[in-house]
């Protein structure tokens, strides 16, 4: 139709393209990157080449409470009570706990963009109906609520992955219905927004055609501290004994067990899980920095 | 600004009693509750548990229940003339001028069920070490933020200002429990210089708030401090570790802002000394916003230091909300939550009302 004209155009990027670029040419985003996908290729291969089964562990001969420090075939050294290998625990705990990590973020996601799309679309008595509902849920101090739902659906040894992560998300989506929302009030008064409206398109078409692609970029942003918050909160949770089931490992079960044994220094049984909860955490940090300025427009050339 | 202050306090109202409509729907829908406290008890007959429901008021209907745990009801009446108290004033205002003494609102929050307690009893038993702890952090790594802010500005791009960026990144990647675990592995274990945990040496001291402990703090208070910060120096190290990074990084962003700013090039210009422009013009910007900043950090030393109070088992606010979450026990929790977010109203309010006290343009 218009081809001729656009063929004269210098050849431009669409805004992901240029953010794209401009994430690998920072040093911190890549690094970040190939942290994140290393623990990932540990977790994944190393769940299948070293599967666990708690009901399939033999009792041993003798009682040991700290362990054995890593030595040659247990790198990462051996768990005091059962003498697990820490290597097999903590691949298999990193499986539920980036699931965890990954299944809160999504969501979160969806719910606060939910909410915050209807909020901010629909404006008057709904929006400021869900935006004081949001104030309220922010005023509770949400790791008290979190551990106390946690404690009730959990019970008193533990329960499963879903309900913690119901738990997460359910106090999860406040700030991102409310960035969500902010977007939304703010792209609707924009001119292409009036134009669309001008020009009779349906209003479920304009919110989800012309509003929620340009409000999510402050969400992309939002997702990698989300996954990095959900795990390290499971991990505190499980810690405390109210998250997920101690036969199940996540890498709060495994400190749960081992901190313990503290006092009797056992580093290995509690430094890799820590190691791997850190390391995930960093790397998440360097992503979510990096794509931070990466998506600001005023970055942009 | 009268005006601008008596609508903030009118909405911070609102929203606090929003607050504990949810915290008493929460734990209303929670299982578990005070007629089932002795269900599992054969000799308890039916009679008695139906006893046992009337005297708690339980058999009335659920906004009644919550109109009377609130404070706004008497529990001596029914019905409308339950809202005004026996002075002829509403029963919710402050009990020497109502005449009523229950609820929540005139600080009466039930008994916990774990011992019998009352509530506001253990809360304010437990509010001292917390306000010793997170106290002495707070001070620490404000201080250190702004020291730290200021000179990372200054020396933009300098040797110290990378070494504290690496260092804001590493601490910022921290679980606050995984690094209390490393300093215990450390300090503790391996080099065994500081205790592992707990306020005071068992085999010292008495219990800390007991009786016995004020005689043995007044009869060697020397002895009673220094072991008091022995205890101190891994949980306030935590606590500065984790929070200081973002302060500093703050700070070190306004300074920078306002080291661009027209009066600072002024003072520049007319040959003022360096040392008289960072006192007296970049620090004094930046440390408003700042000052109005530590309202938000209020509530953290009423609750914030959970974490950190249950890996050193210190016997604060977090060590108990913990205690209560295990043992479900709801009096001292919605105790908990409810002065918890009465922290948390305050100290936004304080923090609104300082930044339009400070900064005209914010009362609109």
């Amino acid at each position: 139709m218009s081809g001729a004209v656009q063929d004269r155009l210098p050849v431009s990027e669409s805004p992901w393209q240029q953010a794209r670029k401009r994430f690998m040419q920072t040093r911190m985003g890549p690094a970040g990157l190939l942290i994140l996908v290393g623990i990932f290729i540990f977790v994944v291969i190393g769940s299948i080449l070293l599967p666990y089964d708690f009901y399939s562990v033999p009792q041993p001969d003798e009682i040991n409470f700290v362990g054995r420090p890593p030595a040659w075939g247990r790198p990462f050294g051996e768990t005091g009570m059962l003498q697990l290998d820490v290597m097999t625990l903590v691949a298999n705990g990193g499986r539920t706990s980036l699931l965890i990590g990954l299944a809160t973020a999504i969501g979160s996601i969806t719910i606060g963009t939910l909410v915050g799309v209807i909020a901010g679309f629909l404006g008057g008595k709904v929006d400021s109906f869900l935006m004081r509902l949001a104030d309220v849920f922010l005023m509770i101090p949400s790791l008290f609520v979190i551990l106390f739902l946690a404690r009730i659906f959990q019970g008193e040894g533990g329960g499963g992955a879903v309900s913690l992560i119901i738990v997460f998300v359910g106090f999860g989506w406040m700030g991102l219905a409310r960035l969500v929302r902010g977007q939304v009030l703010a792209i609707r008064e924009m001119e292409y927004v009036e134009a669309a409206r001008a020009l009779g398109v349906r209003p479920l078409r304009i919110a989800l055609r012309h509003i929620l692609p340009n409000a999510i970029g402050p969400l992309v942003v939002a997702a990698p501290f989300i996954v990095g918050g959900a795990i390290v909160s499971e991990a505190f949770i499980s810690y405390l004994g109210f998250g997920v089931n101690p036969a199940t490992p996540t890498w709060g079960n495994i400190l749960s067990e081992s901190a313990k044994f503290l006092q009797q220094g056992n580093w290995w049984w509690i430094g890799f899980p820590g190691l791997f909860i850190v390391l995930t955490s960093l790397s998440i940090n360097m992503i979510g920095d990096t794509l931070r300025s990466a998506l600001d427009p005023r970055g942009r050339k | 600004m009268l005006k601008f202050a008596l609508r903030r306090i009118g909405a911070s109202l609102l929203i606090l009693l929003g607050t504990t409509v949810f915290i008493y729907a929460l734990l209303l829908a929670a299982p578990g509750g005070p007629e089932q406290k002795y269900a599992g008890n054969p000799r308890f007959t039916p009679q008695q548990q139906q006893a046992y429901v009337k005297a708690l008021g339980l058999d009335k209907p659920v906004p009644v229940q919550y109109c009377r745990w609130l404070g706004a009801c008497r529990r001596d009446a029914d019905g409308v003339e339950a809202l005004i108290g026996p002075t002829g004033f509403p029963s919710i205002l402050p009990s020497f001028i109502s005449g009523v003494d229950t609820g929540i609102v005139h600080g009466d929050f039930g008994y916990s069920y774990e011992n019998g307690n009352a509530v506001i009893q253990r809360i304010s038993g437990a509010l001292l070490p917390t306000l010793i702890l997170a106290g002495l952090a707070a001070t620490l790594w404000l201080t250190l933020a702004v020291i730290f802010g200021v000179i990372t500005a200054l020396r933009n791009g300098g040797l110290f200002d990378n070494v504290f960026s690496v260092f804001t990144y590493v601490t910022a990647a921290f679980p606050t429990f995984i690094l209390g675990f490393a300093l215990i592995s450390i300090f503790s274990v391996w080099l065994g210089i500081t205790p592992v945990s707990g306020m005071t040496d068992g085999r010292l001291s008495p219990a800390f708030g007991s009786n016995e402990y004020w005689q043995y703090f007044a009869y060697s208070p020397g002895t009673a401090i220094a072991d008091l910060a022995r205890h101190l120096i891994l949980p306030v190290t935590t606590l500065v570790l984790i929070s200081v990074a973002g302060d500093a990084r703050y700070v070190r962003q306004s300074v920078m802002e306002s080291m661009g700013m027209e009066h600072v090039r002024t003072a520049r210009s007319k040959g003022l000394s360096n040392l008289r422009i960072n006192f007296r013009h970049i620090l004094r910007t930046v440390l408003i916003p700042f000052a109005t900043n530590i309202g938000l950090a209020f509530p953290f030393l009423v609750s914030g230091a959970l974490i950190t109070e249950t890996i050193f088992s210190w016997p604060g606010i977090g060590r108990l909300t913990l205690i209560a979450i295990g043992n479900l026990d709801y009096p001292l929790l919605m105790g908990i939550l409810s002065i918890g977010a009465a922290a948390v109203a305050i100290g936004n309010l304080i923090s609104d009302l300082l930044y339009a006290a400070l900064d005209p343009r914010i009362r609109l």
